[in-house]
């Protein structure tokens, strides 16, 4: 006997079963840059960056207002500023002025993980960000570099524990969920010129030992 | 009429899943769309906001076994795309939803069972049955989604999901009263 869930599962199939082989096609800039805006306006690690000039406005007042009154939520980490709100933790970064306004030289891995293999790229002029993935276990890894104009991270720091940390001498932050059960962390740099990140499923000696490891490409 | 609200995913697991997922079957959505729309900006659009959808009510989406959930953002993405149609050529939204259709006699189908050849004669009319009726059906049967989470999944309000869901209900019943079925428990 068959059930009607059997049958709408046939519908759907024969319905869609034109679309089962579909051909190669790349999303526009746009939407690459809105799918990324989609995946990483809010999450628990992630940025939001706009490059409107009102927008850059707002952020540096914000960031000389702070500098001036001396928010006692609020504390300065070398490039980042860090505000501290009810239920996330903003960071900014001050000194812009010398940094590169786009993506002059780019930054890679020298030695991908074992297991990972280079799975997607989304790029434009201010943002690059590669995605590594491991087919055995289905775990991802993220690098980013981007400008440092207009970067703004919003860390949900009540499941989250932040730990300032050097990279090379530069001064960065290490972020990892309190859920023993999500193992990623992440750690994000100011390099001077742009901000890194590496996100994955890795301990924190691991995520600094490749942070440090990053070259420019030639 | 695009969803202005970004993305609220709760970890960074659901993001993974969801770039995952989003990787593997991009081309099968936008080709989808395109065969809505037959234009590739709006294509695109349609599946950002499919996608946009889904982050903005993570669970939603994360509720639904992952073999079931291709076929759960196909029918969110077509239903998106219908609707970007719609407002292009400035049609009312759902005509269908107008109807005033008695729900306090409801129709269940919740134990519908049939030999193959039945099967097969209910697969056919449920294949050419108005789209928005069987999206809501497939919503509804093959998630068990409630009138209120189908509503938000179709951007519906929950009345027109409940319409739907009622006459998409009756078809099947009156079909099966016609045709004699082999077993059909539940109809009140």
């Amino acid at each position: 006997m068959t059930s009607l869930t059997d049958v709408l599962e046939e519908v759907y199939k024969l319905d869609y079963a034109e679309f089962d082989n579909p051909p190669d096609h790349r999303f526009s800039r746009r939407s690459r840059k809105r799918l990324k805006e989609i995946l990483y306006h809010k999450p628990t690690i992630g940025y939001q960056r706009s490059m409107r000039p009102g927008r850059r406005v707002a952020i540096a007042l914000t960031i000389i207002a702070f500098m001036l009154v001396g928010a006692t939520a609020a504390a300065a980490v070398s490039g980042f500023v860090r505000k501290e709100h009810k239920d996330n933790t903003e960071i900014l970064f001050a000194g812009n002025e010398n940094s590169p306004k786009t993506i002059e030289c780019v930054y890679y891995l020298p030695e991908i993980p074992d297991g990972y293999e280079f799975s997607e790229e989304i790029a434009d002029k201010w943002d690059i960000t590669t995605h590594y993935l491991n087919r055995v276990t289905n775990r991802k890894m993220v690098i980013r570099q981007t400008v440092k104009d207009g970067y703004k991270v919003h860390v949900d720091n009540e499941h989250h524990l932040l730990e300032e940390i050097e990279i090379n001498g530069h001064r960065g932050l290490y972020l990892r969920s309190n859920n023993t059960e999500l193992c990623s962390g992440s750690i994000i740099w100011d390099n001077v010129d742009y901000v890194l990140e590496i996100s994955g499923d890795f301990d924190k000696s691991t995520l600094q030992k490749m942070a440090k490891s990053m070259k420019i490409q030639d | 009429m695009f969803i202005t609200s970004l993305g609220v995913l709760e970890n960074s697991q659901q993001r993974n899943d969801l770039s995952d997922f989003f990787v593997k079957y991009k081309n099968r959505f936008f080709l989808i769309a395109q065969s809505k729309l037959h234009n590739c900006d709006d294509a695109e659009d349609a599946v950002m906001e499919m996608l946009a959808m889904i982050a903005d009510k993570p669970n939603n989406f994360f509720a639904v076994a992952p073999e079931l959930r291709v076929a759960y953002a196909t029918v969110i993405v077509k239903n998106i795309a219908n609707k970007m149609i719609r407002v292009k050529s400035e049609k009312p939204i759902e005509s269908l939803d107008e109807h005033g259709d008695d729900l306090a006699a409801d129709v269940t189908i919740d134990e519908v069972f049939l030999s193959n050849e039945r099967a097969r004669e209910l697969t056919a009319y449920i294949r050419k049955m108005p789209e928005a009726l069987k999206d809501t059906l497939l919503l509804k049967v093959l998630y068990g989604k409630s009138s209120t989470q189908i509503a938000s999944d179709l951007s519906i309000s929950v009345s027109a999901a409940r319409k739907r869901l009622y006459r998409a209900k009756k078809l099947i019943k009156d079909f099966m009263e016609e045709n004699n079925h082999d077993k059909f428990n539940g109809c009140t």
